[in-house]
């Protein structure tokens, strides 16, 4: 093949540009002049293309899929340019594995990104990989998202929520589990309504532990107890983001 | 319509050759390096960049390392507007 064809070929088909550049080389025909050539047509070519060129083609598809969730597109229009938004991007890849089940991808991809996400977000990051794994992620952003409609919230005021939420994720959390008897949610529910009173705090439970949360939360706002105390909290978000049970996520909001 | 180079469809072989027609070459350990063969750095997680998980970003020339996250960053950063064409 004549040199000039191969750099002809570099533009219509750089695969086979590769295989005759190889080639020259295999016969020792590969002066550093030409190499020098192809280097710079190479280059040329990379630097005009809209694509690139990734051992994971499959991945960005899959990455790209996101934004087209309902809950990517609910967080976007909530936070516009918000620098979260590559997180919960990774975070809801994660927690679509885990709903499908996809375990073992699930555990690699987590494996794959934990260090380079604390790494580069420290504690921000790791609230986001705790997000997804609880499988609470796209909750969460319902739920920030029935608030802002319900009351009326400013982009601004949102995304203070949804910062405050990111940032206090432990301190605003209240797992409750099978061992939890319903005095005990009670009293866990009201330190927080009394005592803390951050701006914004959930309560998660699943399978049989969703009864006494249920009943708790229920008789409290039947009496008004969280209104009483400046508190409003809407029907849980229920989803099964972990295949084997169903997760409830109720969401208590600050209003005085 | 024009054709398109598949990283995972390379062998090892020919992928370091693109990757030196680029002008990047590979260390003694894996990682890729550029032509004062200095290792190069990841420019969203800041680590070197291993041969196996080299990614070139569209446009460019830069390697990145390939990466759920680094994926994710680069679409927030660039392709939010763009077009991703089949084979990339």
């Amino acid at each position: 093949m004549v040199v000039d064809e191969i750099l002809g070929l570099i533009i219509s088909d750089p695969v086979k540009a590769l295989l005759a550049i190889e080639g020259l080389k295999k016969a020792g025909k590969l002066t550093k002049e030409l190499f020098k050539n192809y280097s710079s047509a190479f280059q040329e070519r990379q630097k005009f293309k809209k694509f690139g060129c990734t051992p994971s083609d499959l991945l960005v598809k899959k990455l790209l899929k996101i934004d087209d969730t309902p809950s990517f597109i609910c967080l976007k229009a909530m936070l516009v340019k918000h620098p979260t938004l590559k997180l919960a991007r990774v975070g809801l890849y994660l927690e679509k594995l885990s709903i499908e089940g996809k375990t073992k991808e699930l555990h690699e991809t987590r494996n794959e990104v934990e260090y380079e996400i604390k790494d580069n977000h420290g504690d921000v990051g790791e609230t986001f990989l705790n997000l997804a794994s609880s499988g609470i992620l796209s909750d969460l952003i319902k739920n920030l998202d029935n608030l802002q409609k319900n009351e009326n919230l400013t982009k601004e005021e949102i995304t203070r929520k949804y910062e405050y939420s990111v940032k206090k994720l432990d301190e605003i959390t209240i797992w409750i589990s099978n061992r939890d008897v319903k005095a005990n949610i009670y009293l866990r529910i009201k330190n927080k309504l009394t005592q803390l009173r951050p701006d914004i705090f959930m309560c998660i439970s699943a399978g049989n532990a969703t009864k006494n949360a249920m009943l708790v939360i229920a008789k409290m706002t039947s009496r008004n107890t969280l209104r009483k105390h400046g508190y409003i909290c809407f029907s849980p978000q229920i989803s099964r983001n972990n295949p084997s049970k169903k997760q409830y996520l109720w969401t208590f909001y600050r209003f005085v | 319509m024009e054709k398109n180079i598949i990283l995972k469809n390379l062998p090892a072989k020919r992928k370091k050759l693109y990757l030196r027609l680029l002008g990047y070459d590979t260390d003694n350990e894996g990682f890729i390096v550029d032509q004062k063969q200095k290792r190069v750095k990841c420019r969203y997680t800041n680590e070197y960049i291993p041969f196996k998980s080299a990614s070139i970003l569209p446009g460019t020339t830069v390697i990145i390392k390939t990466s759920t996250y680094t994926l994710s960053s680069y679409i927030s950063e660039k392709l939010k507007n763009e077009e991703l064409e089949d084979g990339c």
